[in-house]
């Protein structure tokens, strides 16, 4: 834990600020100053300094000038800088905790416009401090910022940029460029709720998919009092079809997907496996028996996923003080699926067998097969190798998973895997009970960068599951999760880019982002997918209560143009959208698209089959916000490896929607 | 005109008629699914259909609720003459209406019927519109028109007419047909409307004698939006008077609409009529023709000398009696000058296989002077008003438009958009493919006539070459189209890309998934005319 020098009594002043409520956080982001502002207004120079050497006992800082961003190169190539005596403390305090080590980049904004020789340093923190001369420099002020006891701001610096050093290195790149994109608020809206249906019980699962292949997502609802199915007949017309379709099941979770390769997707429905047929004209499930006997455990979830990378979805289970279950698919519609939880090795204790946990899947070293996090314990990253087996990969991270006095285990931890720090390699956010814990993807090495993301230690209760999904529109993906708690708030969380969150009711732009009720009405499960077909993603809720909410996503009407727009408003009434539809009989489960500009750098990722581990199920179609509209390439790697790329011009319409498929023939000699 | 030369198409048509001569009407290989069936209770009593109370089931239970789209209804035979009055929310599928039995509703189009009329001697439907997806046929069993002896005359909505002098063969007053698709209805027998007709996708057979304009001299049969109407062997499509005073054409074919006598699959085995009124053309519209941008006319036929349409004026049948049953026929009556028959055709027309007569001096007016020569197999009766070379003269009218020189095409738009709602709001729950193409091939065009003001679609008219592309909501679905008009097949191109079109083109849809199934066929017409464009 970081120690601040700088207020008396200041160490247990700041557990008073980790612990203050939720409100309590509008202090954490300072939206009137933010470092666009320190770049382009406050200061009339901003550079990167690299450390090249320091003296703890003198408080000497030796530093060379690596780059200017802003500001004529000065003729100071070399900048010692003297920590102020009464800063010895400070300074010993950020080496231990790693900072200013030789090598490390520091961020300087200096010469005020009323007092040219005052200067701002980051280096994971700011420091106050003024030129002397060239190439010598002084602090005598930290600006951590924190807030006072009752709830007054101490420094005016307070939430100015609570991120990295790394990362405002590389906004100010951005921003240098003019490419830049930092919100300063939540520029989202989202429409009255929808009460879909309400049933006898709690929505335990919920899938947003397109069943029938019709273009329309569709909706299906898992509870005990059993499972529901909607089929979206006309826009925004749902119809219960769950009969019609031959559908009777009661599950825990639900998942869709074409698992034998005919074209017809296919319904797992907790260990109940439905096959798609089409007959006379009419789209209908056939419960099959092809799934290994059934385990006497109780089913936590299950959801397609194709953990061997041969394009067949398979099965990924996990049961109540089991852990994980994989059932290969055979790639023969006439088989059965293989139990394969021992030859991948995940019968033994090293990779969480026995626990009762959820697991979520992703590529986490981007070798094409699928790794797995398992919420129990101290975390299990478990990756797989190209036999086929997982091994639990080592980590320091203080993962906690068990829940309230009782130390409760199975209630919170599915998590998700998705781009947050770089817009390719996936990176891991995993919803604990009264926080998030973002783990970033450093070479394949976890690394906790959470006490980056503002206001993503937030507190909230019950947290059960988070999905990914860019719900605002700007690029970035956002987090939401559901709050087990019968009246519990379920959390958005906007992704600011550059590491950096906050919540989105807190720093709504618009006059409101829910109008309720069911943001506060907890949730058992939730989905993501563009219910309306209008490029923005929308929510399904399903809650303690029986509900089933659709909560429509009206940001984009909110972003109807205005005179004279604000930077920020300017740049998101410029986003175009790009929605993509995976189709094909193999390998869409897990697919993954990338789209990569002219400069051959990949600019935004999305992985299909993301969103599973709390037992829900998203679609075969995913959206790209893209903030400079420009042609791109569009890659879409199945999960067998077949890569189909396709150019996409985003620069004339403001949302173009396209499919991509693996060139195959369906039609079976009708058509 | 190479009349003596006999084109590639019509070979292939004689050759297609070889083979098709004995397909069957479409409404005859319909399948029906089992539906609920309802009687009425009270035979000779009259009541509102959407009572329940006033039905019974097949096991003779009161009905729980009253008919809907998907219930067949029996109205059955009494010596008391009763009436089934509907509504505009009531559909239904089949009717079976027994002598004695009237239905339909209080005034224009209340009912839609979704499946077959059959109406027995003695039994009359009215005021009914044509809606649905399958293939139907509507049958008025021993309906006359009227004439002097039977005393008959078709009536207004508002008109109170004695049961003696009704007309069974009227239909409606107001007519609209849509359906989806190339989904048709056979009208057999004859079938009077006392006014017009607005046919909007879907296709209209005619194999028995359709009238319409019955009391009003300013109705006309309107064909557009896909809809094609087609006449088949002896069928005749006729307007009941001469001429009108709105200068309003008797048939109008515009904006993607179809006249064709035959069918490739189901050619022509004896003629087919065209008939028209007969008018002193002082102005262009007192009768006649019209053929805008994007309409079409074909012939097909089985036999070109035995079996081939016949336009000429409603005058030729000695028999023909005006919907208040005068005397119009008058065969030895003969074209002069401005008067007799008139056609203005500015879309894409082909009268191969066709005999004029009773046509004005210059009563063909062509867009395209040259069009005539691709014509083959033509000719002309002796009742024209000159040779012919003196008949055919450049096009006077508006070759891009809707209704003509009307006085009142709000009231008539507005049912076509009603009409349309009700489609769409069937379409909507039904075609998930939402066919579309773009660029639009139609633009709203306004028309401002004295104080009334409509904005209707009107063709795009585009001046070089267009790359069109086709859409379809459901991803992955294989489209197939055609460029002659024809329904495409599993054969027929696969779409993979936008087609460059470089010349006025039918361009003919249809799509199917695995998991979702056919879409209905799509059809619109690109019109390319680099000339009429510079105008």
């Amino acid at each position: 834990m970081r120690r601040y020098y700088f207020l008396p009594l200041g160490a247990w002043l700041w557990v008073l600020l980790l612990l203050a409520p939720a409100e309590r956080a509008q202090a954490v982001i300072n939206a009137g100053l933010q470092p666009y502002d320190l770049f382009t207004s406050r200061y009339s120079r901003a550079l990167v300094l690299e450390v090249s050497e320091v003296d703890p006992s003198s408080g000497l800082l030796k530093t060379s000038v690596v780059k200017t961003y802003k500001g004529a190169p000065e003729q100071e190539t070399e900048v010692s800088i003297q920590f102020d005596a009464s800063l010895l403390g400070v300074l010993a305090d950020a080496l231990s905790d790693g900072d200013f080590q030789q090598g490390d980049p520091i961020v300087v904004f200096a010469g005020r416009k009323r007092a040219k020789k005052d200067f701002m340093l980051y280096a994971n923190s700011f420091y106050l401090g003024k030129i002397q001369g060239p190439g010598n420099w002084t602090i005598d002020r930290t600006g951590q910022g924190a807030v006072g006891m009752s709830g007054e701001q101490l420094n005016t610096l307070a939430g100015t940029w609570n991120g990295s050093t790394p990362q405002l290195v590389r906004m100010l790149e951005d921003m240098a460029t003019g490419i830049d994109f930092f919100p300063r608020k939540a520029y989202v809206q989202f429409k009255d709720d929808i009460l879909l249906d309400r049933l006898e019980s709690g929505i335990t699962a919920i899938a947003v998919f397109d069943i029938e292949g019709d273009g329309d997502e569709d909706i299906v609802a898992c509870s005990a009092a059993g499972d529901r199915v909607y089929l979206q007949t006309d826009p925004m017309v749902f119809i219960d079809a769950t009969e019609g379709l031959g559908v009777a099941s009661s599950s825990t979770s639900v998942a869709l997907a074409d698992y034998n390769g005919d074209g017809l997707n296919d319904l797992l429905a907790g260990t109940d496996l439905y096959q798609g047929h089409f007959q006379d004209n009419r789209f209908h499930f056939v419960k099959t028996e092809l799934l290994p006997e059934r385990s006497t455990s109780k089913l936590k979830t299950a959801t397609f996923c194709d953990i061997n990378g041969d394009g067949f979805p398979d099965i990924l289970a996990s049961f109540v003080d089991k852990g994980i279950e994989i059932y290969l698919n055979p790639a023969d519609a006439e088989k059965k699926f293989v139990d394969a939880t021992e030859s991948m090795g995940l019968n033994r204790p090293e990779t969480g067998a026995g626990s009762d946990a959820y697991v979520t899947p992703g590529d986490w070293n981007g070798d094409g097969l699928m790794d797995l996090f398992l919420a129990a314990g101290d975390g299990y990253l478990l990756i797989q190798d190209q036999d086929g087996r997982f091994t639990p990969k080592p980590h320091e991270i203080e993962f906690k998973f068990t829940v309230g006095a009782d130390n409760e285990t199975g209630i919170t931890g599915a998590g998700v895997f998705m781009p947050i720090v770089q817009s390719e390699a996936l990176d891991l956010v995993v919803p604990m009970e009264e926080s998030w814990l973002v783990i970033a993807n450093n070479d394949g090495r976890p690394e906790d960068v959470t006490r980056w993301g503002n206001e993503i230690s937030e507190g909230s209760n019950d947290h059960l599951s988070t999905i990914g999904a860019d719900l605002n529109l700007d690029g970035y993906m956002d987090l939401f999760t559901v709050s087990r708690a019968p009246n519990g708030h379920n959390r958005f969380i906007i992704n600011r880019g550059y590491g950096s969150f906050m919540l989105a009711p807190v720093h709504r732009h618009y006059e409101y982002v829910f109008r309720g009720p069911s943001s506060e009405r907890g949730g058992l499960s939730s989905a993501a997918g563009d219910l309306n077909d209008d490029g923005a993603p929308d929510l399904v809720v399903g809650n303690s209560h029986g509900d089933i909410t659709l909560i429509i996503n009206d940001t984009l009407q909110a972003r109807s143009p205005i005179e004279f727009p604000p930077r920020e408003i300017k740049i998101l009434e410029g986003t175009h959208l790009l929605q993509v539809r995976v189709l094909g009989t193999k390998g869409v489960t897990n697919a993954r698209l990338r789209l990569i500009d002219k400069a051959d750098v990949v600019i935004a990722r999305r992985d299909l089959g993301s969103n599973v581990a709390g037992g829900s199920f998203g679609p075969n179609r995913v959206s790209f916000a893209v903030r400079r509209p420009d042609v791109f390439t569009l890659e879409v790697r199945y999960s067998d490896g077949l890569i189909q790329q396709k150019e996409v011009d985003l620069t004339e319409e403001q949302y173009v929607s396209i499919n991509i498929d693996r060139g195959e023939d369906l039609s079976q000699g009708v058509w | 005109m190479r009349k003596l030369l006999i084109p590639l198409v019509t070979l292939i048509y004689l050759m297609v008629g070889v083979v098709s001569q004995a397909a069957e009407p479409a409404y005859k290989t319909e399948v029906w699914p089992e539906a609920r069936k309802l009687f009425w209770a009270n035979p000779g009593q009259d009541g509102k259909m959407k009572d329940p109370a006033n039905w019974r089931t097949e096991s003779g239970a009161i009905a729980e609720k009253g008919p809907d789209r998907n219930t067949d209804i029996v109205l059955p035979a009494s010596d008391t003459i009763y009436d089934v009055e509907g509504s505009r929310r009531i559909a239904i599928r089949h009717a079976v209406v027994e002598s004695g039995a009237r239905f339909g509703g209080a005034s224009r189009n209340s009912v839609e019927v979704w499946g077959n009329i059959e109406v027995r001697p003695g039994g009359r439907v009215l005021h009914v519109a044509i809606r649905g997806t399958k293939h139907t046929f509507v049958h008025l069993e021993e309906a006359d028109f009227p004439d002097a002896e039977n005393g008959q005359r078709l009536a207004h909505p508002t008109d109170r007419v004695t049961v003696e002098n009704q007309c069974r063969s009227q239909l409606a007053h107001k007519f609209q047909i849509a359906k989806v698709g190339r989904a048709s209805v056979e009208f057999i027998g004859n079938i009077a409307i006392s006014d017009e007709v607005m046919l909007q996708k879907g296709k209209m057979i005619v194999s028995g004698d359709f009238r319409w304009s019955g009391i009003t001299s300013k109705g006309s049969l309107e064909i557009y939006d896909g809809a094609i109407l087609e006449i088949q062997s002896g069928g005749r499509v006729a307007p009941f008077e001469n001429s009108n005073t709105k200068a309003v054409y008797n048939l109008n074919v515009y904006r993607n609409g179809t006249i064709q006598a035959g069918s490739p699959e189901r050619p022509l085995t004896e003629d087919a009529y065209i008939m028209l009124g007969f008018a002193e053309n002082d102005i262009p519209g007192r009768s006649g023709l019209y053929a805008g941008l994007g309409s079409m006319i074909r012939v097909y036929t089985s036999d070109p000398e035995n079996a081939r349409l016949i336009v000429t004026s409603i005058t030729s049948d000695p028999e023909f009696h005006s919907g208040v049953g005068k005397l119009v026929g008058d065969p030895d009556t003969k074209a002069k000058g401005k008067t007799g028959i008139t056609m203005q055709l500015a879309g894409d027309v082909d009268f191969d296989n066709t005999v004029f007569d009773y046509v004005s001096k210059g009563g063909i007016g062509l867009a395209d002077p040259s069009q005539k020569e691709r014509w083959s197999n033509v000719s002309f009766g002796p009742h024209c008003a000159g040779p012919e070379d003196a008949l055919f003269s450049k096009l006077e009218a508006d070759p891009n438009s809707y209704y003509h020189a009307r006085g009142d095409m709000e009231s008539e738009y507005n049912l076509t958009v009603m009409a349309m709602k009700s489609m769409d709001r069937f379409l909507n729950n039904n075609d998930p493919f939402r066919i579309s193409t773009s660029p639009k091939p139609t633009e709203m065009r306004e028309l401002v006539k004295k104080k009334e003001k409509i904005t209707t679609p009107a063709a795009v008219i585009f001046d070089k070459p267009v790359s069109v592309k086709i859409n379809s909501k459901v991803p992955g679905a294989k489209i197939r189209y055609t460029t002659d008009g024809l329904e495409p097949t599993k054969d027929s191109p696969l779409y993979e890309g936008p087609i460059m079109l470089s010349e006025t083109t039918r361009l003919t849809v249809k799509a199917y998934k695995l998991g979702v199934g056919f879409s209905p066929t799509f059809t619109t017409t690109y019109v390319i005319q680099p000339k009429i464009a510079a105008q």
